[in-house]
């Protein structure tokens, strides 16, 4: 028994490091894996965020320029998509092109108020928070096409898993054949590149063809642009391509970006427990 | 004697810079090499005469702090803890007999230029390797890793040059 205490006290400076790095490689495995993160453990509590909310404001004179080449950009997207809404059958009569007549999605402004872009970890800080609405699991786009899943959420701030975190997936579609991939962020993919993998070998894709959101899912509405084929790579032994894309959106310079709101989310996941069970 | 409030003050300085200037910055195609972590600065060059005990909870504090900025709780905990546990061993290895007056910070004025050089390169190395690899966890670009951890490295090597000579200004 001695010389077991003796044993530890020589050693306690040693025992104390392998304490403390235990801790932190099972903060790190948790963090990783769960993806639902404490509010008060991250950016998204009221301190941090205020801190980094000031940050912003200063540097957002900096690039209002840019912002505003992206806004009138997406209002020319947006023009040009109200006036195809509306097909005219005859003289009078005006279909509008949604089948369920009521509105699906909603859609909230926010400031990006911190983004990362150097680490293998980013991740974006929102403006806003539970009180305005925001939930886990909704999708965020941008100016210019898809930026992240809210993963946690404070009173005020919330936290976004962008494209550019190695944990990122989501399921995509090839606009052109409408065949289905899954969009992640490789080892070798830098902050303006990402992979969409498990898109099947017969098929057509050339460089510049765009990649867009399938839908599948529910967070995001059908047909955001992801970004635009730079490299197209067979998988060899397989059946399957492997696409490596540019981001539409580039996270070094990125300051607005619309939380996005399905109001029949809950139907869809009704649906996905039957099939499941 | 350590004066514990120009430490702090100092660490608040250094976190600002690191959380709102380096991690913000954005040099295009050259981003991959420009991630110097230089919040080591205090742990790396506090005087030795402190515990080691003393020094891994003062990193296990320091290095939360910098993860709630950062969003990734545990990884700069595990980086800065690992330097500060090296820290005495290095300088054992480094500097055998009387090389340092454990009374005095590590500065270059203290233990000379060479001296000084090598001895936070190595500390800086440790931290960034360890840190990029735990970041990555896998071991296949192994080569890519360390090419980086040098680079960053020598950059935040410079930085803590700059902020040697910055600090003798203000005396």
């Amino acid at each position: 028994m001695q010389n077991i205490i003796r044993l530890i006290q020589n050693n306690s400076n040693l025992l104390l490091f392998l304490f403390i790095q235990i801790i932190s490689f099972a903060l790190i495995f948790n963090w990783r894996n769960t993806l639902h993160h404490s509010s008060f453990l991250s950016s998204s509590n009221y301190v941090l965020g205020s801190a980094l909310e000031l940050n912003s404001n200063v540097s957002s004179y900096f690039n209002l320029a840019e912002t505003n080449k992206g806004l009138v950009e997406e209002n020319k997207d947006l023009k040009s998509k109200i006036h195809n809404q509306e097909i005219i059958l005859s003289n009078d009569f005006v279909f509008l092109n949604d089948s369920v007549f009521k509105k699906q999605y909603k859609f909230l402004h926010a400031k990006i108020i911190s983004s990362q872009f150097k680490n293998r970890e980013n991740f974006l800080i929102l403006n806003q928070g539970r009180k305005t609405g925001v939930q886990q699991n909704m999708g965020v786009i941008g100016n210019y096409g898809l930026i992240g899943v809210v993963v946690s959420v404070g009173k005020y701030y919330s936290s976004v898993l962008p494209v550019i975190n190695s944990n990122f997936e989501l399921a995509v579609r090839h606009k052109d054949s409408k065949s289905f991939g899954i969009l992640k962020w490789a080892t070798n993919d830098n902050w303006l590149s990402a992979t969409v993998e498990d898109i099947p070998s017969y098929i057509d894709i050339k460089i510049g063809d765009i990649i867009e959101t399938s839908g599948a899912s529910g967070i995001f509405p059908k047909g955001v642009l992801v970004g635009k084929v730079i490299k197209v790579l067979p998988i060899e032994a397989t059946q399957f391509l492997e696409v490596k894309i540019s981001i539409a959106e580039d996270y070094a310079s990125i300051y607005n970006a619309y939380v996005v709101k399905n109001e029949n989310l809950k139907d869809i996941q009704l649906i996905n427990n039957v099939e499941n069970d | 004697m350590i004066n514990f409030f120009s430490k702090s003050l100092l660490f608040f300085v250094i976190l600002f810079i690191q959380i709102f200037f380096i991690d913000k910055m954005d040099l295009g195609g050259l981003n991959y090499f420009f991630a110097p972590i230089i919040y080591g600065l205090i742990i790396i060059t506090i005087q030795p005469s402190i515990d080691l005990w003393i020094l891994m909870l003062i990193a296990l504090i320091m290095g939360l702090s910098i993860d709630l900025f950062r969003n990734t709780i545990g990884l700069n905990i595990s980086a800065l803890v690992m330097v500060a546990f090296f820290k005495y061993p290095i300088l054992n290895f480094l500097f055998p007999r009387d090389g340092y007056d454990p009374l005095k910070d590590l500065t270059p004025t203290n233990i000379g230029w060479n001296n000084y050089f090598f001895y936070v390169f190595i500390m800086l190395f440790i931290h960034h390797f360890w840190f990029f690899l735990i970041e990555d966890f896998h071991f296949n670009q192994l080569f890519q890793l360390f090419l980086k951890a040098i680079i960053n490295s020598i950059v935040a090597l410079f930085m803590f040059v700059l902020f040697y000579f910055l600090s003798r200004k203000i005396k």
